[in-house]
């Protein structure tokens, strides 16, 4: 309904089959999905499909007692969440930054993230802050790295980990609590208050730009 | 009434047992009479043959005060023949020529007789009080055990072991009925397994018990109980063992069972009497059991109740309160649309927002609380950071909330294995209400620190009224409002506290309040967790 007189088009369907059927006949610009969808399809099914045949944007509706779903279909590749109950501008506002990611896409080279007074510069590989150069070790380097190339997205523990450290580590919380503290530390105007790498809880972590 | 019927049974035992003692005794008498004579016939130089009926008296005193009267009886008529035959002229004939010897051998016979009953007597009431004193020791015994279980479910337990131990039955079951169910509430020794069919067949025969109110397998009222018996299993049957009523004031409980004796054979009048004494004991437990159940029951149903009454006035009142504020606002905005200006419009937006926040927040809070206690929601445990908590939690409050709050992190805060979302509840809970009681504009502190090397301290305090010394422990508890708040402004529904508590001792930490000088001041003690890995 929000939507709806945002001025969205949207196309709705009860089941996950149903889901894939009209995704294929109306290939929409953004998915939403609840984990919770009755049917021999579940969201996560639907999501994994959907990942199959594009990178269209999907945020997940969860409840909250449903966090292993969640991370389930973050993992698959959905890029945000929402929890019910959940406002209307909360919304719009995700739908929002989500379609504004997208149409960079994969092919999104960027040379140089900037951020308030925060600037990555991929290729030289030096962060600056304020004008002045942040020394992160080769860990932090590699994590404000990727949260930033996935600005506004979700990323879980686990993408966070395999793709820092490695598969093999991808359930070693402990040690990206550790190193995430740390790049708080040089990073954050209040490190106890961070504004830029926001702890999504028991899912993972966010790079947020507004 | 099963105790008089024991007693009547006790004499009817002892006949059989007593027979083969006597036996045994005519046997030993027999013996002792034949070598006493054998000792006096080598010696009949030397011993003076009027006086000798004396010699006898001693082996007849003795089997008297060993084997009881009759014995002592036989024997002394024996030993009365043998000086007849073997001593007194003529020697080997039964004829007596001397007078004088026929009297000395009739005042032996009388002599030996009274002395042999008033023996004997005396040793029957030595082995009675024997035997009561021995009773009595059991007795004290088991219920000296018995009283020593504190805990009710072990009491028949306790008591159905005394038994086996004192008895001689295989093993000692009780059972307990419940309408028409019976429940085995005791089965001693615990290696004993039975097969189904038995187990019916002891529900069956306690049933019969319990039904005319008799005592099964004794031998006093054998007529009572054998011909029901005969009919459940036929004419030729195992032994079953005792099967003892159990009564209380309210009828029959249950049914006490001792299965057979070990080696055979009918219980001895004692171990019948423990068997008997001991089931009036477990009927007084199980009465006693099923009155704690009763009250037990009625002290949930009260609490049940209280509960109902807390919940029915936070659902009248903050239910209904955003409610209603909702539905007049909606009304207003449908009704009479183009009467309200722009900002009564927006008024009206801003309340039916507000107040659907605080209700959707009521809501959760009372479904997490009962999932929580109902143990439905266990902690999902990782490593966590707690400064990245309390981030969080400020993170999602308005921003002129969040500036009112100071955090002082430690920076060698461990991190702790819980449940990140429902510690951020907890911290979230704490600051909010910190906000709402404390005194307006002030700041408040909060705290994380370690905590001796086990754990990390969460600490939020707050300037404003103080918490009361009573109320200290109550704020926690469901639906409880501080006397002060509760005509207040303040809205509150005595929620937030019990889900901090309910998710604290999920995490197996602490959760308290004390006062310092300038107001409250909430702490939360959180276990690492897990060892590091």
């Amino acid at each position: 309904m929000g939507l709806v007189a945002q001025g969205y088009n949207v196309i709705v369907a009860e089941r996950g089959d149903k889901a894939l059927e009209r995704f294929d006949a109306h290939s929409p610009a953004l998915v939403i999905l609840d984990v919770m969808m009755p049917g021999d399809l579940d969201g996560l099914d639907v999501c994994r499909e959907i990942r199959t045949r594009g990178d269209v944007p999907i945020i997940i509706l969860s409840a909250r007692s449903g966090e292993s779903q969640k991370v389930a279909a973050l993992d698959l590749g959905a890029d945000d969440y929402l929890t019910k109950p959940f406002g209307m501008d909360e919304m719009l506002a995700r739908v929002r930054a989500a379609l504004r990611r997208a149409p960079a896409g994969k092919a999104q080279e960027m040379t140089v993230f900037v951020a308030g007074d925060l600037n990555v510069d991929y290729l030289r590989r030096v962060v600056t802050k304020g004008g002045e150069e942040v020394k992160l070790t080769k860990i932090e380097y590699e994590i404000l790295g990727y949260l930033t190339r996935n600005v506004d997205r979700v990323i879980t523990h686990r993408q966070l980990l395999s793709a820092v450290w490695g598969p093999e580590y991808s359930e070693d919380t402990q040690l990206l609590r550790v190193h995430v503290g740390h790049l708080r530390q040089k990073i954050e105007d209040l490190p106890a208050r961070p504004k830029l790498i926001v702890t999504e809880p028991a899912v993972g972590y966010r790079f947020r730009l507004s | 009434m099963a105790v008089v019927d024991s007693v009547e049974q006790i004499g009817k035992v002892a006949e059989p047992r007593s027979r083969r003692v006597e036996a045994v005794g005519l046997m030993w008498s027999l013996t002792a009479v034949a070598l006493a004579t054998f000792c006096f016939w080598c010696l009949r130089n030397y011993l003076d043959k009027g006086q000798a009926s004396l010699l006898y008296l001693p082996v007849v005193i003795a089997c008297a005060v060993r084997f009881g009267f009759s014995s002592a009886v036989v024997g002394a008529f024996v030993s009365f023949l043998c000086w007849d035959f073997f001593f007194l002229q003529p020697v080997f004939t039964f004829v007596v020529d001397d007078v004088r010897n026929w009297l000395s051998l009739i005042v032996f016979l009388i002599a030996a007789i009274v002395t042999s009953r008033l023996a004997s007597q005396a040793k029957e009431q030595a082995d009675a009080a024997r035997a009561r004193e021995e009773e009595i020791r059991t007795l004290y015994k088991a219920s000296e055990s018995l009283s020593r279980e504190i805990r009710a479910d072990h009491i028949l337990p306790s008591l159905a072991e005394q038994l086996v131990n004192l008895s001689s039955a295989v093993y000692v079951m009780i059972l307990h009925r419940i309408d028409d169910r019976w429940d085995v509430a005791a089965c001693m020794p615990s290696s004993v397994t039975m097969p189904e069919p038995q187990k019916k067949l002891i529900r069956q025969i306690s049933q019969v018990a319990c039904e005319h109110d008799q005592v099964i397998g004794t031998s006093g009222n054998e007529f009572h109980w054998r011909r029901a018996i005969d009919d459940l299993l036929g004419p030729s049957h195992e032994p079953v063992g005792l099967y003892v009523p159990l009564h209380t004031e309210k009828g029959m409980v249950g049914v006490l069972h001792a299965g057979p004796r070990r080696g055979g054979g009918s219980f001895s009048a004692l171990e019948e009497q423990l068997i008997l004494t001991l089931s009036n004991h477990a009927a007084t437990v199980i009465a006693r059991q099923e009155l704690a159940a009763q009250a037990a029951q009625a002290a949930a149903l009260k609490e049940a109740d209280t509960l109902k009454d807390a919940l029915l006035s936070l659902v009248s009142h903050e239910l209904r309160s955003p409610l209603a504020a909702i539905k007049v606002s909606a009304s207003n905005l449908r009704g009479a649309d183009s009467k309200l200006d722009e900002g009564l419009r927006e008024e009206a937006l801003a309340a039916i927002d507000i107040e659907s926040d605080r209700l959707t927040r009521l809501v959760s809070n009372l479904l997490d609380l009962s999932r929580l206690e109902a143990g439905a929601w266990r902690p999902q445990k990782d490593w966590c950071d707690i400064t990245d908590v309390v981030a969080t939690v400020l993170d999602r409050l308005e921003p002129s909330q969040a500036d009112r709050v100071q955090v002082n992190a430690a920076v060698d805060l461990p991190l702790i294995r819980a449940d990140f979302v429902q510690i951020a509840l907890v911290a979230s809970n704490l600051i909010e209400n910190a906000l709402k009681y404390s005194t307006p504009g002030t700041t408040i502190t909060v705290t994380l620190s370690p905590f001796d090397k086990i754990g990390a301290l969460v600490r939020v305090d707050n300037i404003g009224e103080p918490v009361e010394g009573l109320e200290q422990q109550a704020i926690f508890d469901r639906f409880y409002r501080g006397k002060k708040h509760q005509n207040s402004t303040v809205h509150g529904t005595g929620l937030g506290l019990a889900l901090c508590r309910a998710i604290v001792i999920a995490h197996e930490g602490v959760i308290f309040v004390t006062n310092t000088k300038t107001g409250p001041s909430f702490t939360v003690r959180l276990p690492i967790g897990a060892v590091a890995k």
